[in-house]
């Protein structure tokens, strides 16, 4: 039967560029060391480029290289957002409102508004054009791009889907969460960077491989988001046919009701420190993958991800992290 | 795999022409414009602000769960119109609480209008800006709330950030959630507020056009921002036969691709492989489509690389090709979610709704827009195209609904 098998990943974050640096994570702060749109693609193309794009397009240049996968009509991308540049956005605003006359804004600059900038440059640079689809969500948003990926690929839209979401540090960006923030909820620093996986249909195992066996999200609707989670999991454990006591590693977004749903599974794998937003989950998920690489098993291991937002969201994903037997 | 018939069963729509199913088909028959002087934001200092803007909306009559001040515009608009879809399909929430759904909405621009209006408290000096604003400015609300307003809580829930051919992108995820039976409903369309930030955007441009729309017309001066919120309720054909619900129209598939090759000028060959994998999809050749209800959003660049790719699959006699912008504006990420539901009334009504303001049809675009006026026709199989910034296409297929022995 065919499954629908995580094949590569690759991560640009605090901790630097590519997969060694993350896997290596050693960090000094929250924003990508050393980053900047011109020095990771050239000065080509890449003027008015905003950090949220070009982390996306090198983010995904680095899986297409490290993965030798096909690109073109075959090859989509699905990308998680909060909303794309908020600072862009306001920043666009802010200059109709501040010009001699409204519409002297820079032209150059209205595309890096739109919220799907991120996902439409990564086709262009890349060649990708299979389905090209941006998601905005909170931190359940990587879980969700997860969801909508299985189903192209499952529907025979596309062969193989590059998945991941991606977030900027701005002032807007940090101002806008600190303005929405729920009274309870304890501020994180922000971080920022893309992560990114190979999502293909395969029908034999490998070693290293991750099958994504179900992805599960429920909506708290009576103030008890510990309950929407508990659901959630167990929906997607069910689905899994996956027992909860087979779980060798859990990653969550660190909220309470993670904590005590969670709690005593034997390996808790963080994903970035600090708060990625939209970008949380999918990190969280490459953390796990690069966990089970750096331990790797003789025998097949179950991993949980789960993602918990301040709106009421849950989400999860269960994975067979398939081993490498003697 | 299983692979179940899909039909629409409900619709909601919001929109400058018209509110809810009744007076929306009106407006689409009679050919009316949305036209208006734009009122969201003020327009001094651009020497036209016109737009398609929805007038006379009251929110508290169509959501009843959220308190409707804790929404942004383009929320409202999404959680009114499901609401809407949701009644309009003879269904309700305890009902569909039982089952497992997916609630999907597509958008260009989330709560940009919301972000504007914080920018300009910035500006204002205000010290203390409002967390409620904020809180609106979310753009996953636009589909979060819809879930919320219905108080189910066991769906997917998606925003689908896909620009101008978002309504499509979140209309087929949800046929194909309901064709392979991951879902047994889904709720599904598109939503978008107009905003300063887009307006000026266009407008420096030079792609707002001063008055009217004028879709595949020589004299075209381009686009006018519109918005409004298109949603779709989708079940299994034998879902809806079994409650005896009315259908107004079955998915019969759809197509997505990306040109990856500029970020606004749609590329012909690309937009034409768009609509072949839709077809392909449905199971029909070219020969057996009536309508198409094209992107069309009155700038040359679009309308004409749009008319060429459907003359490519077409040949010299494509259907009928015309465009609802010329009555709503571009209602951006909304645009092909209220296209499905035109799509939906005209083959369930029997008409094609017109490509109004038309005088002369650029020759460079060779189609029968049907200028002006609606006319009654039999449709059997209408497309609904999609065409979005970076390059994004998506087609959907919509065909009359025909019991099959």
């Amino acid at each position: 039967m065919t499954k629908l098998v995580l094949t590569g990943w690759s991560a640009i974050s605090p901790y630097g560029r590519g997969r060694e640096a993350f896997l290596g994570r050693r960090a000094t702060g929250h924003d990508v060391p050393d980053f900047s749109a011109r020095e990771a693609l050239g000065s080509k193309g890449t003027r008015s480029m905003t950090r949220l794009t070009a982390l996306a397009i090198a983010t995904v240049g680095d899986l297409i290289a490290d993965t030798g996968c096909d690109t073109g009509a075959d090859t989509g991308l699905v990308l998680g957002t909060t909303t794309g540049s908020a600072q862009s956005m306001m920043d666009f605003t802010r200059s109709s409102l501040t010009a001699a006359r409204p519409h002297r804004v820079d032209p150059a600059l209205f595309p890096n508004t739109v919220m799907n900038c991120a996902a439409g440059q990564c086709a262009i640079w890349h060649g990708l054009r299979g389905p090209n689809v941006t998601i905005a969500g909170g931190r359940t948003a990587g879980l969700m791009a997860l969801s909508y990926t299985g189903r192209l690929i499952r529907s025979h839209r596309a062969k193989r889907v590059l998945v991941g979401a991606a977030e900027e540090c701005s002032p807007a960006r940090a101002r806008l969460i600190d303005l929405a923030r729920p009274p309870h909820e304890i501020p994180k620093p922000l971080t920022e960077g893309c992560a990114a996986t190979l999502a293909e249909s395969v029908d034999h195992d490998a070693p290293g491989r991750a099958e994504i066996l179900a992805v599960r999200s429920r909506l708290c609707l009576d103030g008890s988001p510990g309950a929407a989670l508990r659901d959630c999991v167990d929906a997607a454990l069910v689905s899994a046919s996956c027992a909860g006591n087979r779980i060798w590693a859990v990653s969550g977004t660190g909220t309470t009701q993670e904590r005590e749903l969670l709690a005593g599974r034997p390996t808790w794998i963080d994903g970035l420190p600090g708060d990625a937003s939209s970008a949380s989950a999918t990190f969280q998920l490459v953390s796990v993958l690069a966990a089970a690489e750096l331990n790797p098993s003789h025998v097949d291991r179950f991993a949980l991800v789960t993602a918990v937002d301040t709106d009421g969201s849950s989400a999860c994903v269960v994975l067979r992290l398939i081993g490498s037997p003697r | 795999m299983r692979t179940n018939r899909v039909v629409l069963t409900g619709l909601g729509v919001i929109s400058s022409i018209g509110i809810g199913v009744p007076e929306f088909t009106d407006g689409l028959r009679s050919g009316r414009s949305g036209v208006r002087p734009i009122t969201v934001f003020d327009t001094t200092g651009f020497a036209s602000g016109n737009g398609c803007e929805v007038t006379d909306f009251r929110p508290e009559h169509w959501i009843r769960t959220m308190p409707v001040g804790e929404l942004g515009r383009a929320s409202r608009f999404s959680v009114a119109a499901a609401r809407m879809a949701v009644r309009d399909a003879g269904t309700d929430e305890q009902t569909l609480r039982d089952r497992r759904g997916l609630i999907s909405i597509g958008t260009t621009d989330g709560e940009a209008h919301e972000l504007d209006t914080l920018t300009e408290s910035e500006l204002a000096g205000g010290s203390a800006l409002d967390p409620l604003l904020a809180r609106r400015a979310v753009a996953s609300r636009l589909a979060t709330e819809v879930a919320r307003e219905l108080r189910l809580s066991d769906v997917e829930i998606m925003t689908v950030g896909t620009a101008c051919a978002a309504g499509n992108y979140s209309i087929g995820d949800g046929f194909d959630a309901v064709r392979a039976g991951e879902v047994d409903f889904a709720i599904c369309g598109g939503a978008d507020a107009i905003c300063r930030k887009t307006f000026a955007g266009f407008y420096r441009l030079g792609t707002i056009a001063p008055e009217h729309c004028q879709p595949f017309d020589v004299d075209r001066k381009g686009i006018l921002t519109g918005e409004g919120a298109g949603v779709v309720f989708m079940e299994t054909v034998d879902s809806a036969l079994a409650r005896g619900a009315r259908i107004y129209a079955e998915v019969l598939g759809w197509g997505l691709n990306c040109d990856a090759f500029h970020p606004v000028a749609p590329d012909q060959d690309s937009v034409a492989r768009c609509v072949e994998l839709a077809l392909a999809d449905a199971g029909i050749t070219p020969d057996q489509v009536d309508l198409i209800s094209a992107h069309g959003t009155g700038t040359k660049v679009n309308d004409v690389s749009e008319t060429k790719a459907i003359r490519q699959v077409y040949g010299d006699r494509p259907p009928p090709t015309v465009s609802l912008k010329s009555m709503l504006g571009h209602t951006m990420g909304a645009a092909s979610a209220i296209g499905a539901v035109a799509c939906s009334l005209a083959i369930t009504h029997g008409f094609i709704p017109p490509t109004i303001n038309h005088v002369r049809t650029d020759p460079e675009c060779a189609i029968d827009c049907v200028p002006n006026e609606a006319v009654a026709a039999e449709l059997d199989i209408v497309q609904n195209n999609g065409l979005a910034f970076g390059g994004n296409n998506a087609v959907v297929i919509l065909g009359r609904h025909r019991e099959r022995s």
